[in-house]
């Protein structure tokens, strides 16, 4: 809202400059946004009010905020009351007593028709950013300003009969002032004269009964309506007005008749006229109720952390135009009739805590009960899984929760997209089911900059379920392409495989289990390319997948590699249990095998284990050799490293050799390997 | 005698100049040698008079330590000068650069929720979660905004067909807390939140933490001075901060935070007040018995006043000559 602070300050004109007057609405919660020259050389104030403040939503209302403030006198107000000079009227009805308890209005006829805008209203308008349009809305537009209350005139020619306020009929059309044609609801609420809806209430006024050059007799419309009933309904149409938003924050229930004097006055002296009895419809038990509030000196003392004086505590209040009524244990308190906002005890802290000024209460430190903090070994900091990342090379990336259905569609053939109702935009529609998705877009993007190496990763919360029941987890996720290392002098050019990313997820995994099994098995997913994928699990847990980009995919970009864990499984850790470590020596003997293809080293491994037994602590993969030239089959050359060790004793040579032997029989019947020991 | 100091003299001289070890060898030689120089004098000490032959035994046994020390010496030196040679020969190029891997780099927005989360849960505040796909009750109603209320405008709203919607700020994870856990309580809630709005200053996607401390006398005083603390720990330095009146449906009294920044004036860091009663009843707190006060940040801004990013987009760009300038 701006305002121009020379009329502001015709109503309360405390002895400081703008400058100090702006900064003490601003500190006391009526944010001033700005001081702009406005025209013919005024100046104007912008202000930026929290939806608690409606009482401030004109200069009269910022004026008591001002005298509040400052201690400053407020003008009186001056509206007089004008009597009637003809019997011309309109009934207004109270259909909706709930939602329209007030509903005040008077007919003013003869009025010259030509009769030009006062100079003065112009230029407040102006200054306030209104376009002056016609001596009618103007000075309707100019009460609001000043008083808060939005007003309304209608063409007298243009309404069938008396005014009512109900509620719509459901699919009741209706056409506003601005053109745009209306479907009402059954919850919103109308202006009615006998006929049709001529405005929806606390929004616009219908087209129909419009006021235009031609007319000379008007109903003016002043008129309270209970904040719930019209809350959210202008937003629901796209037509945030300045009446709705006055209204559906609660203008004063009081100031009804008020703002038809104060039109008529303004009309009559610019274009004379003949005006009729002031209407007044009232449904006092539906007016807001307006209960004494209790103050409790002590719970003020609390939440504030320092007692004020009583002095000072009922001399704001009293300020703020609340009535003050002082006993033993604190005040009670009846606020004015605008402060819609001000209901409870605890709105009374604020105000008071505000209005004291928040800089003159101190920081006083709390005082703590003293209760340890935690520092868990059950659970691994996200951080430390960062810094590990971090130090591997990779950079951490943010991506947004949504994506575009098609790339959500490439990574994921089963599974209903979870929409949005209301997106930005189709780019941003689906809930991610994946982070790779967005971490490919990140590579891309980092390689069309020119960095063609990638190590990215992303730790965020992904989706699943169904749209009516969708589930959150969060999830680590990692890409990797390009070089394995940085180019430099020292390592021959290589680029990272799955090995690499591999080594990676094994490093991740190994912090919150060092020594755990993690099993890699082979499995399939839509993104990745079949041979080269796999599912990670420990034990029966599956906590995550790891592989090559499919090809289709990678829309002809070197091949990256691609890993996702659930964070819960990668943070989960427990304290170490030792076990003693040996203080008799190793024995090693190395296996050199002709593997065929159908084999895995892995389920090598596992069936050396099981058949060496416990004397075997540790099996090293110390080579890897596949040329089809010279082993001339498919089959590939391991060389394997068998570690042994007891932890009583000094093994013989006799036992290694007799274990050994075992194993390499069964390596031979049953795998049909090759052995070279 | 002044004959043999002379020759002294003469000889540690031809030592000290002795360019190998050849030549000091055979040096020693004429000196010390069986036939060498020094040995004939010594030789020759039979054939003095018995009353000069101490003095002049000194005098020969000095000169002969001497030159056996001197030689020792220069023997010393130049092996040592040889085997630096050879290693100096073996030599590399140190000035080529190291090998190996380059750390990369942790984002800026983690890095600061991680700041803020360390400076906080110092002052005895716990860290909690909540979900990100919300409802109505929690993110909206239980705060004090009900339906239709005017406060609800000011938060863009993403919602699921289903009726639920994408938080639109960390405080449902208030009433979680209050409801699973009860009074006392000291949490921080940290995350992503979400709203309909995407400019310079806006991205739909942000983050934010909050901290929540309900307990028995629990003050507006203790607020303002846990977040002057605050703000001098994240910014490391002597911070002049002022509050300010403001109003959030959930927190009354309310207030926002600025902080004095540069010549420019104050800015707002953020937003804070003692806990709503209506809010606490929906927590399941008594407020006649227990006080709170609660406050939020968006970590974005936060991190961009610290670090001096002027478009907010570039958090989410994750472009890695960008990610590349925060320190591991």
């Amino acid at each position: 809202m701006k305002i121009d602070i020379a009329w502001l300050r015709e109503w309360c004109d405390p002895e400081v400059d703008d400058e100090v007057l702006a900064h003490q609405l601003t500190m006391a919660g009526v944010e001033v946004d700005g001081l702009a020259s406005g025209p013919d050389g005024s100046r104007v104030l912008e202000l930026a009010l929290t939806p608690n403040r409606a009482d401030c939503f004109s200069v009269r209302g910022v004026a008591r905020e001002v005298s509040a403030l400052f201690s400053a006198t407020l003008a009186a107000n001056d509206v007089k009351a004008i009597a009637a000079q003809g019997d011309a009227r309109r009934e207004l009805r109270l259909l909706a007593p709930e939602a329209c308890p007030r509903f005040a209005g008077r007919v003013i006829e003869d009025f010259d028709p030509s009769a030009e805008t006062p100079g003065f209203v112009r230029q407040r308008l102006a200054a306030a950013g209104e376009r002056p349009q016609h001596l009618l809305v103007d000075v309707t537009n100019y009460v609001m300003l000043e008083m808060g209350q939005p007003m309304h005139a209608y063409d007298l020619r243009r309404l069938d009969g008396d005014l009512c306020a109900r509620w719509a009929e459901q699919g009741e059309s209706l056409t506003l002032l601005d053109g745009s044609e209306l479907q009402l609801d059954s919850d919103v609420l109308v202006i009615a004269d006998e006929k049709r809806a001529v405005a929806a209430a606390g929004i616009m006024g219908g087209l129909g009964s419009a006021v235009g050059d031609d007319t000379s007799g008007v109903l003016l419309e002043s008129v309270f309506f209970a904040p719930a009933a019209v809350a959210g309904r202008a937003r629901r149409l796209g037509l945030q007005t300045e009446a709705s938003l006055r209204f559906e924050r609660g203008v004063d229930p009081s100031g009804q008749v008020e703002a038809i004097e104060r039109a008529t006055e303004l009309i009559l002296k610019a274009a004379g006229g003949t005006p009729g009895p002031v209407i007044d419809s009232l449904a006092e038990g539906h007016l807001p109720p307006r209960k004494p509030i209790e103050l409790r000196r002590e719970r003020l003392a609390a939440l504030l952390g320092v007692a004020l004086p009583d002095e000072d505590v009922s001399g704001i209040l009293r300020r703020l135009t609340m009535t003050v009524e002082a006993h033993e244990r604190g005040w009670r308190v009846s606020p004015p009739s605008f402060r819609f906002d001000v209901a409870n005890e605890a709105d009374l802290v604020e105000e008071i805590a505000r209005v004291h000024g928040y800089e003159n209460i101190p920081e006083i430190p709390a005082k703590w009960s003293a209760h340890p903090s935690a520092a868990t070994e059950l659970e691994l900091d996200p951080d430390r899984v960062r810094a590990l990342l971090v130090d591997r090379g990779y950079y951490e990336c943010l991506n947004y929760s949504f994506l575009d259905e098609e790339s959500h569609k490439l990574f994921h053939s089963a599974g209903k997209e979870l929409e949005l109702a209301n997106p930005l935009s189709g780019e941003l529609s689906v809930l991610r089911r994946s982070l790779w998705p967005g971490l490919l877009r990140n590579y891309r993007a980092n390689r069309d900059r020119g960095a063609a190496d990638a190590r990215l990763f992303e730790i965020g919360v992904c989706f699943s379920g169904a749209p009516d029941d969708i589930r959150e987890e969060t999830w680590l996720a990692g890409l990797l392409a390009g070089g394995a290392m940085p180019e430099q002098w020292g390592a021959r050019r290589r680029d990272a495989d799955f090995f690499d990313a591999r080594g990676d997820v094994e490093a991740i995994l190994g912090m919150g289990d060092p020594g755990g099994e993690f099993d890699f098995r082979t499995a399939a997913h839509p993104a990745l390319r079949p041979g080269r994928a796999v599912r990670i699990l420990r034990g029966e847990d599956e906590v995550g997948c790891l592989g090559e980009l499919h090809p289709e995919l990678a829309e002809g970009s070197p091949a990256a590699q691609l890993f996702a864990l659930r964070l819960d499984a990668v943070l989960k850790s427990r304290p170490a249990r030792v076990t003693t470590v040996s203080r008799y020596p190793a024995v090693r003997r190395d296996l050199s095998l002709v593997v065929p293809p159908a084999v895995n080293v892995g389920d090598l491994t596992i069936a050396i284990r099981a058949e060496a037994g416990e004397l075997l602590r540790e099996v090293i993969v110390f080579d890897l050799y596949e040329d089809r030239k010279s082993l001339n089959s498919d089959a590939r050359s391991v060389g394997l490293g068998l570690i042994f060790q007891s932890i009583s004793r000094t093994l013989t040579d006799r036992e290694v050799d007799r274990t050994v032997g075992k194993v390499v029989s069964l390596l031979v019947e049953k795998f049909g390997l090759g052995v070279r020991k | 005698m002044g004959e043999l100091q002379k020759r002294v003299r003469e000889a540690l001289a031809e030592i000290e100049s002795a360019a190998t070890p050849d030549v000091l060898e055979k040096l020693r030689v004429r000196l010390l040698g069986r036939k060498g120089e020094i040995t004939a004098q010594l030789k020759a000490l039979g054939s003095l008079p018995p009353g000069e032959r101490p003095a002049a035994g000194r005098a020969v046994n000095e000169a002969k330590n001497a030159l056996g020390a001197a030689i020792q010496a220069r023997k010393q030196a130049l092996g040592d000068r040889r085997l630096d040679e050879e290693l100096k020969a073996g030599g590399i190029d140190v000035t080529l650069p190291g090998r190996g891997i380059r750390p990369g780099a942790q984002h800026p927005i983690t890095r600061t929720i991680r700041r803020i989360r360390d400076i906080l849960t110092g002052a005895g505040f716990s860290a909690r979660s909540g979900p990100e796909v919300e409802d109505e009750f929690h993110n909206f109603t239980a705060l004090n905004m009900p339906e239709n209320h005017p406060a609800r405008a000011m938060h863009d709203t993403f919602y699921l067909p289903s009726g639920m919607l994408l938080r639109t700020h960390t405080s449902p994870v208030q009433i979680r807390t209050m409801l699973a856990e009860g009074a006392p309580l000291k949490v921080i809630s940290l995350g992503r939140v979400f709203r309909r709005d995407s400019d310079q200053t806006h991205t739909p996607v942000f983050h934010q933490v909050e901290g929540l401390a309900v307990d028995e006398g629990v003050s507006l005083a203790n607020l303002k001075s846990l977040l002057h603390e605050f703000a001098e720990r994240f910014f490391e330095r002597k911070v002049e901060v002022r509050f300010r009146a403001s109003y959030f449906p959930f927190t009354e009294p309310s207030a926002e935070m600025d902080v004095r920044w540069g010549e420019g004036g104050w800015l707002e860091i953020l937003g804070c007040g003692m806990v709503h009663p209506e809010v606490l009843r929906y927590g399941g707190v008594d407020p006649e018995r227990h006080t709170g006060y609660a406050f939020g940040m968006g970590v974005e801004r936060m991190a961009m006043l610290r670090y001096g990013v002027r478009d907010i987009r570039r958090f989410f760009e994750n472009d890695t000559r960008f990610l590349g300038q925060f320190a591991p």
